[in-house]
């Protein structure tokens, strides 16, 4: 420790003002953060400071994620190996292969299925990370101020909110997007009205809907072997639902393995109890807000069991009742990692179970009625997003229209 | 009857207890430049000069008639000025035997008095928290005697042994001004009601004490407001000026905080060199604060005396420890208001804070602490943001008249993006200020 100190300390003077690297202040300030706390001291007139500050925020997120995370690539495991042992086809079809050959494809071991998740997921983690990572800098150098914390998050959030099978190339352009137009055009973490992750997950979604929605992208390996066996489909849940509804629902997966995972789906949306887990440290910390967390369960339980009692006979989604919905999908992941990220979403605490329930709506009727998408967390959460300086500016007018009111009553 | 749920109550060692004793003799006192917001003093003495008690040492430029007077008898032994000249502190040296200027109360003179030997400093307004102007007759006039801040006592346990003085200076106080007077006390204790005077009784955590709470409760003011604030020092100051022709030149005055060696409740003269008072009381590698670590001055060498409002010293540790991978740490020793570090679930009573800042500045990302410690009808969120980008406009509709810098510190405290919004909101008010003239 005292030999990291010193050469933080040897270091400092080319990286302040007037020194060589003094552009460069922000890759310094990155590493020295990571390690020691800033010696910033208090200044008049507050003299003492809460301990928390953006930086160990943002870790609590990013450290909140590891369940789903962990968990999303055994299930990367889990689900190929169980495909490709079906096809009885050992090899994934792409570079891939050569890193998966190393430990094999054995589809009933723990350790194969964890590391063939791991040889997916951590290279769309590193693309996102390195290539997102580097456009924060940038924008830190131009603008001369430091790196803000919450990119780890949201460099994870997109990462687990990705098909297995997403291309690398898609990962960096999509977190390119997330960050830049998402994000620091607007002046960075703080200043942005769009959830940096999913904006970049949008992108990638209407730019290349091959690659991030359909039947095959759900299974690595599906899209390169081109195989389908017969009664085998690699549709998510959600998907199945919408063609069949709650018989071919129950029919393929049961509650309970959507609830603990099994099932097919992006990286980090699967398991519902690792997400749980999430939430928890997420409300006990007090960083989420549960008013927007239970706002968004109201929304979507009244929208669903509406939709179940007006029933339908062409459209089966109509039926699909709330405890369905919470498990399939990205519910669960959006309400609890993307609709609390608290600069995007509502200000105000009212405007927060209104920001909720928006959410829990329109997710709600784009899964029911929206032909095109299945899936409706994600342009429910953008759509509220939008819609969330509008909701605050009518929760704060009200507040001032009953302030001058009482004012005047006096 | 006001009971606050929403603030916080910071738990920092160091709490004076018990009976209030006298201070150790003080040599030198002062009177600060920053105490009084926008004020622009001429000055009326030079060093060397003799001067009594009362003796006129300036007067506001801004506000004519308004005049700075002396609280002690002896020498003036130095002006301390900042950059671009300006003003920080005049000192004296107090001489052995003290002498008053003579005073002669009546009631044609006594408003202009108390402007001219200084009295009326200790009301000031709302909005603006300037000090009144000798034209000024107010609406109404808040009478404080809560104290929450981190550290600080109760008033009432003082203002006790003095109350006959407090209820007359009250009464005399309706007479001159003929207006509105509210009493704001936090003692259940408290029993000394006088007819035609409102008494209100607040608790809850701070910032339930402060007058800025009591007034938005109670008569929220706006613009056109004619309200003033004090006190109940401040009354008796009023007090022993326009019933006893006197000037008074002590107060109470409670010191505390981890870095200080006995707690103590004193009674110390009015601008008081801090160090003097608290010499042989604080530890080593401290830092000396006049006011509560939520509001208050660093006692630097230009800047070592008691300011004018304030009743309290504190001293907390100036060392701040280098911390390994702090955003790994259980941090069962650092308090936070939200739940991300380890102490929210053991609870210490108590914490010896520092003046660390834990943290560097970044954008401002809402979290829930800052309407959490808002008891006031008051968008924070928005109003924090509206002054942070100087939207005064915005701000005066959300309400920032209401507001004293120090009924920002909480919101300031809780902000992991380690804003200062109270140095933002006086420069917003004094902005809104010169934009009014």
């Amino acid at each position: 420790m005292k030999f990291l100190r010193n050469l933080f300390d040897d270091a400092k003077p080319s990286f302040s003002k007037g020194g060589t690297a003094e552009k460069y202040f922000p890759i310094y300030d990155i590493f020295e953060n990571l390690f020691f706390l800033s010696r910033n001291k208090t200044k008049n007139p507050i003299h003492i400071r809460d301990a928390l500050d953006i930086q160990r925020m943002m870790v609590i997120v990013w450290l909140s994620t590891f369940p789903a995370m962990f968990f999303g690539m055994y299930n990367i495991g889990n689900q190929s190996l169980e495909y490709l042992a079906l096809i009885d086809t050992p090899n994934t079809g792409d570079w891939h292969h050569y890193l998966v050959n190393i430990f094999g494809y054995e589809p009933n071991s723990f350790i194969n299925k964890m590391w063939f998740g791991a040889v997916y997921f951590i290279p769309i983690y590193a693309t996102t990370f390195i290539v997102g990572i580097s456009w924060e800098i940038l924008f830190a150098i131009i603008r001369k101020h430091e790196v803000n914390e919450g990119f780890f998050v949201s460099s994870v959030l997109f990462a687990l909110s990705c098909p297995p099978d997403l291309p690398l190339w898609q990962a960096a352009l999509g977190i390119t997007f997330g960050i830049v137009i998402g994000k620091e055009i607007f002046g960075g973490t703080g200043k942005n009205f769009l959830n940096p992750a999913l904006t970049g997950r949008a992108f990638l979604y209407f730019a290349y809907p091959s690659d991030l929605s359909g039947d095959k992208v759900w299974i690595s390996g599906l899209g390169d072997q081109m195989i389908i066996p017969q009664g085998y489909s690699g549709a998510t849940p959600l998907g199945v639902a919408a063609e069949t509804g709650v018989p071919g629902l129950t029919n393929k997966f049961s509650w309970f393995d959507a609830f603990a995972g099994n099932i097919p789906g992006s990286i980090g949306e699967t398991s519902i109890i690792a997400i749980l887990i999430a939430a928890v440290i997420l409300l006990m910390t007090r960083i989420a807000s549960y008013r927007i967390m239970l706002g968004t369960l109201l929304g979507m339980f009244v929208t669903s069991s509406l939709f179940n009692i007006i029933g339908s006979e062409t459209n089966p989604m109509f039926n699909v009742p709330f405890y369905w919905h919470l498990v399939i999908g990205s519910f669960a992941f959006g309400l609890v990692f993307m609709a609390t990220e608290p600069v995007s979403g509502s200000g105000t605490n009212k405007g927060r179970w209104i920001y909720g329930i928006v959410i829990g709506v329109t997710v709600v009727l784009i899964r029911v009625v929206n032909p095109a998408f299945p899936e409706g967390m994600m342009l429910a959460i953008l759509f509220a997003n939008l819609l969330a300086p509008v909701i605050d500016h009518l929760v704060v007018n009200n507040n001032i229209q009953k302030k001058l009111k009482y004012r005047e009553a006096l | 009857m006001y009971h606050l749920k929403k603030g916080l109550n910071i738990p920092i060692s160091g709490s004076p207890e018990g009976t209030v004793s006298d201070s150790t003799k003080i040599s030198h006192v002062g009177i600060l430049g920053p105490d009084y917001i926008g004020m622009k003093p001429t000055m009326m003495v030079e060093i060397g000069d003799e001067v009594k008690i009362g003796s006129a040492l300036f007067e506001d430029k801004k506000n004519p008639g308004v005049f700075f007077t002396s609280p002690a008898g002896g020498l003036i032994k130095s002006i301390n000025r900042g950059e671009k000249r300006r003003f920080i502190s005049i000192e004296i040296e107090i001489a052995e035997q003290e002498d008053q200027v003579e005073i002669l109360n009546n009631d044609n003179e006594i408003l202009r008095n108390l402007s001219k030997y200084g009295v009326i400093n200790n009301f000031r307004t709302r909005p603006f928290n300037k000090t009144p102007k000798p034209s000024d007759i107010p609406d109404d006039i808040f009478v404080n005697i809560c104290d929450t801040n981190p550290l600080s006592v109760d008033p009432y346990i003082y203002l006790r042994h003095e109350i006959d003085l407090f209820n007359r200076s009250l009464i005399k106080l309706k007479e001159i001004f003929n207006c509105n007077i509210h009493v704001c006390y936090q003692n259940n204790d408290f029993n000394n009601f006088v007819d035609g005077i409102n008494y209100y009784n607040f608790n809850g955590p701070h910032p339930a004490g402060l007058s800025g709470t009591h007034i938005h409760f109670i008569k929220p003011v706006d613009i056109n407001s004619k309200c003033w604030y004090t006190d109940g020092q401040g009354i008796l100051s009023f007090g022993d000026f326009t019933l006893n022709n006197k000037i008074r030149t002590s107060k109470y005055v409670s010191i505390g905080g981890p870095s200080i060696i006995e707690p103590k409740i004193v009674k110390a003269r009015i601008g008081s060199d801090c160090r003097e008072l608290v010499a042989g009381n604080l530890k080593d590698n401290s830092r000396l604060i006049s006011g509560s670590v939520l509001n208050g001055y660093e006692i630097t060498d230009s800047l070592t005396f008691l300011g004018f409002y304030h009743n309290q010293i504190s001293a907390i540790s100036d060392e701040v420890p280098d911390t390994f991978l702090n955003w790994l740490m259980p941090g069962s020793k650092l308090h936070s208001k939200l739940g991300a570090f380890i102490s929210s679930w053991i609870k210490p009573d108590e914490f010896e804070f520092n003046t660390a800042l834990n943290g560097s500045n970044r954008g401002i990302v809402p979290v829930a602490a800052y309407e959490e410690v808002m008891p006031l009808n008051i968008m924070s969120l928005q109003l924090l943001k509206s002054i942070v980008v100087k939207d005064i406009e915005n701000a005066i509709k959300l309400g920032v008249l209401e507001l004293a810098p120090e009924d920002l510190s909480l919101c300031s405290y809780v902000c992991p993006s380690k804003y200062d919004y109270c140095s933002i909101l006086d420069e917003n008010l004094e902005l809104i200020y010169k934009e009014l003239q």
